[in-house]
Formats: structure tokens, sequence, C-alpha cells
């Protein structure tokens, strides 16, 4: 049984269908990338199995249980964190009482851990020690980036749903970040579900990669062939 | 500021406050008791307002249903207004709680509206159910004591203030006022790490509206008459601009803004109607220039 699967997955948006028929699965301690030209349903796909809307058809189930018309909130507390493609830290609070807030309604799975310590431990992860007390809105693309993920960390999730946390980022920025992600399965033994437009990284990092185009699953695969798959090479650069 | 130095201001306000009464002739106590009534008023509302961001525009409507509740108790069924308020407070908060899982499920503008539309059916059922409400007229209802004495009242809302502060203190400094700052800031983003945001909403919902309750009897049993003013946008606008003017989602600020802003009405009685072109005046300086409240302008800016 795989960790997260999704079946016949759908939506539609007015007249269209950001989603047709997906099947996917992730098995614990895999990284999956998730890529795709723009439009092509990747935040979609997020979005349906954080519970942020119902897909209009097909079914999400985490651990075997059916888990589709659970609540954003729900989700979270079984154990399904996931960032944002456009960071949303709470600006007027500081980045310890960012975690704070994703610690406090996630304690069931906190067992024995008290707070204070794993939030030093999470921020010193992602390297924002020293922004610990500084307001979110004052951080920078960089550091808000970090606190986003610091923050889902901090949910002390089974799954973790990346989406686009590269963007913007610089070449050293981006092998920080890949060491960190690594990191993440390797050593706290994650299992990551990742959206990325950075081709370079996913193909240094992601176990297996889905490819979506039009809403569509167009393949899935290890890395290395997908990346040579004339389908996939049309459906990014055209005819 | 240590813990310490905060204790001795706190002792040293509360010295202030308790002696206040020896020195002041019946018309500045009774203009400190209704101070100290919108002040109650003002924290409340900032509960939601203020603390996670829903507009209300139902408050002085639950300071209605508190008094009416209490009042008609008193009158109808001789109950004690003592009793009464308690009751008075609790069906305030019920209602607070009904609405609030019948509309901030939607939040923002849509809860404005809602409480806007309940305001106003329940200023004009109270105002036609003469029978019950003895409508315009009001409601006369008895003391809380014995012999009159507005010394008693002074303290007994003082006591009030005191008791809705250390409630509005606990909470939001409590995992529940973390939450509510969450759901304040960014909502999609709370429910995406675990805060169940129309709970979080519901509760301090129910919590102002309850507070509310608790003053409009207080108010009710104090002038001794209730009537449909207590629950009018007139009073909700009041509370609003006191808050707002004070330093919204500022502990404190609410409270300084009542007194202000009573204490200026007091001032500017004599210039009649114009009383509230001054207020809007006030609001609009201030919006301008300390957009933070008076609060605003001692913590300087963050």
């Amino acid at each position: 049984m795989p960790l997260l699967e999704g079946r016949q997955l759908s939506k539609r948006f007015g007249g269209v269908w950001a989603l047709q028929q997906v099947d996917f699965f992730l098995e614990a301690g895999e990284i999956v990338g998730l890529i795709g030209p723009n439009g092509a349903g990747k935040t979609t796909l997020f979005n349906s199995v954080a519970g942020a809307f119902k897909p209009t058809t097909g079914r999400i189930f985490f651990r075997g249980v059916d888990i589709t018309a659970k609540t954003p909130y729900d989700i979270c507390r079984l154990g399904i964190a996931r960032t944002f493609q456009i960071v949303r830290p709470f600006p007027e609070m500081t980045c310890q009482e960012n975690l704070q807030v994703a610690f406090v309604n996630n304690h069931h799975k906190a067992a024995g851990k008290d707070w204070a310590s794993s939030t030093h431990g999470i921020l010193e992860f992602v390297g924002l020690t020293d922004q610990m007390l500084t307001l979110a809105k004052n951080l920078t693309l960089m550091e808000k980036k970090k606190l986003e993920l610091a923050r889902a960390l901090a949910t002390n999730p089974t799954i973790l749903m990346l989406d686009e946390v590269l963007g913007g980022l610089n070449t050293q920025e981006i092998n920080q970040a890949l060491n960190l992600i690594k990191g993440l399965r390797d050593e706290k033994g994650l299992t990551i579900f990742w959206i990325e437009h950075v081709m370079g990284a996913i193909m240094q990092a992601a176990d297996r990669v889905i490819v979506l185009d039009q809403g569509t699953k167009l393949m899935e695969g290890q890395p290395g062939d997908v990346v040579i798959d004339q389908r996939v090479i049309k459906a990014y650069l055209g005819e | 500021m240590s813990n310490r130095n905060k204790s001795l201001i706190v002792l040293a306000i509360a010295g202030v406050f308790g002696l206040l009464p020896l020195g002041l002739d019946d018309y500045r106590l009774h203009v400190l008791v209704i101070c100290l009534n919108y002040a109650i008023l003002a924290a409340s509302w900032n509960l939601v307002a203020g603390y996670t961001g829903q507009v209300s525009f139902a408050h002085a409507a639950f300071a209605g249903v508190g008094a009416y509740t209490s009042g008609m108790l008193a009158v109808h069924l001789g109950f004690n207004p003592w009793l009464g308020i308690v009751i008075g407070t609790a069906v305030a908060g019920l209602a607070g709680f009904l609405i609030g899982v019948l509309c901030l499920r939607m939040g923002g503008i849509y809860l404005s509206l809602t409480t806007l539309g309940f305001s106003q059916i329940l200023h004009i059922v109270i105002t036609n159910e003469y029978e019950i409400t003895r409508g315009t007229m009001g409601l006369q209802v008895p003391a809380l004591m014995s012999v009159y004495s507005k010394t008693a009242y002074f303290y007994i809302m003082l006591a009030a203030l005191i008791v809705t502060l250390l409630i509005i203190h606990r909470i939001i400094y409590s995992n529940t006022g973390l939450n509510f700052r969450a759901v304040q800031n960014d909502e999609t983003a709370a429910a995406a790490l675990g805060v169940n945001v129309v709970r979080v909403r519901v509760m301090a919902f129910t919590v102002s509206s309850a507070l509310a309750g608790m003053a409009g009897g207080l108010f009710g049993h104090y002038l001794l008459l209730i009537t449909p003013q207590i629950p009018s946008l007139d009073q909700q606008f009041l509370v609003l601009a006191m808050t707002v003017i004070g330093g919204m989602g500022s502990f404190i600020g609410p409270v300084i803004g009542a007194f202000m802003l009573n204490i200026l009405a007091e001032y500017i009685r004599a210039y009649g109607e114009y009383h509230v072109l001054v207020f809007g005046l006030v609001a609009l300086l201030m919006a301008r220039f300390f957009p933070h409240g008076v609060v605003g302008l001692f913590k300087g800016k963050r």
C-alpha cells in the first residue's frame, strides 16, 4: 500500500478541466518530482491533496484511508504539510511565532518534543536562527522561503509537499536548498512531493518524476528517462 | 519593560482608580462609570475585530441582548438583577455562537453584513414589541443594590472591566490567541498549518458577544432604564470609533479610546449635533497621522 495515493483525480474550474483522471502514488521515503509546463495542473493537484478544494471526481488515500473530503487543517494534522508557491508567512508575527502556530496545532504528532528546542532545531536546520525574533514581513525573499519550509516542518509532517521552493534563487542558494531537501529525507525520514521548474535540481534529487501536461499525466519515470522522452520535450518546447 | 515594573504600573493604576470616587462629585462619577462601560464594550469588540480581523456590527446588539434579557427577567418574572445579568451574558454568548456558526464560515464582508442585519432586526423587534419591551419608552428595571449608590456602581463596573481585561489577556497570550493572530495574518496559511479557522473565529466571537451582553446588563441596571438606544447602530459606531482611535489590535488601546472619546463627548456636549462632526474629525486625523491609534503613538514603528 502506497503512503499517498490519488485515483482518477479530476478538477474542473468552470469550463476548464485543470486535472483529468490523474493517478499517482508516493511510497514512504521517496522524493517524487512533479513537473510540467505552466498551467499543467501541478498546483491544482497539490491543492486537491491538501484539501484546499475538493477534486471534482476521484479519491485520495493517505495510508489507505480516504482523505478526499477533509479540510486543510485535518490534512495537516494527519501529517501532510505543504508550502505555498507564493510564500505566505504571517507578516506581523516573528519567525518563532510563525513556527509556534504550526507546533501548537500539531501537538499530537510531536510526542515528547518540547516546542522551544524543536523550534530552535528547525530554525537552525534552515538557517534562520539569527532571524528568530524578526517579524516575518521584514525578511528577504530567500528568508521567507526558508520560513515557509521551516513552518511546514514544525507541523511534524510525514509527507512534505513543496511548491516551487527554488524559484528566484541563485545557483549557490539552489545547491544549499537541495542539500536541505535531501537532508529532510535522509535524516528526518520525510516523504517529499515536489513541484519544481528548476529541472537540474529535480534531476539531482528526485527518485521518480511525474510529468503533467494540460491536466493529464503525460508520463512517469526515472528523472534520466523523463528528460529524453520526446513527449516531454514536445510539451515543454512545442513541435 | 520588566515584569516587576509592569506590576508596579498596574498596581499604581489600580490604586488611582480605586481612590478616584473619593474626590469626585456625582456628575463626574457618572461620566467615569459610563467610560468604564464603554471600555468593556470596546475591549471585547477588539477581541474579534483587532485580533481575528472580523468586523462585527452586532456588538451593541449583543449588549442589548444582555440588557433586555436581564431587564425582562427582572420586570416580568421578578428575577434578581445579578442573576439576570449572568443569564443575559450567557444568552448573548449563545446568540453570538449561533450567528458565528452561521456566518463565520464565510467571514469578511459577509459577517459584517449579517451582523448589521441582525442588529437592525433586533432594534426593530425591541422597538415594536412594546408590550414586553416597552419599546422606546424604555424598560424600568431595578437597581443592583437596595440603596442606590453611584460609588458602588463605579466599583462594580471597574471590577467588570478588570474581569473582562483578565479574560482577554488570558486568551490573547495563550495558544488560542496565537491562532487568532495567525488567522488574522493569513487564514489560508493558518489552515494549512492545522488551525481550525472557523472554530477559532466562532470562539472569539462567542466570548466577545458574552462580554458585550454583560456590559449591556450592567449598563441597564445602572441607568435603571433599558431603551432601544443600547442595541443601536449609534452605539455600535461609537464603540468602533473608540477601538480604532485607541488602537485596534492592542490590548489597552480600546480602553484608552473609550475614556478619551467619552470624556471628549462630555466637553463638546454643548455643541449638540456638532459633536458628531468633531468625532469624525478626530477619527480622520487619527487615521491619517496615527493609523495604529493612540497606543501606536507610544509604541513607535515596529
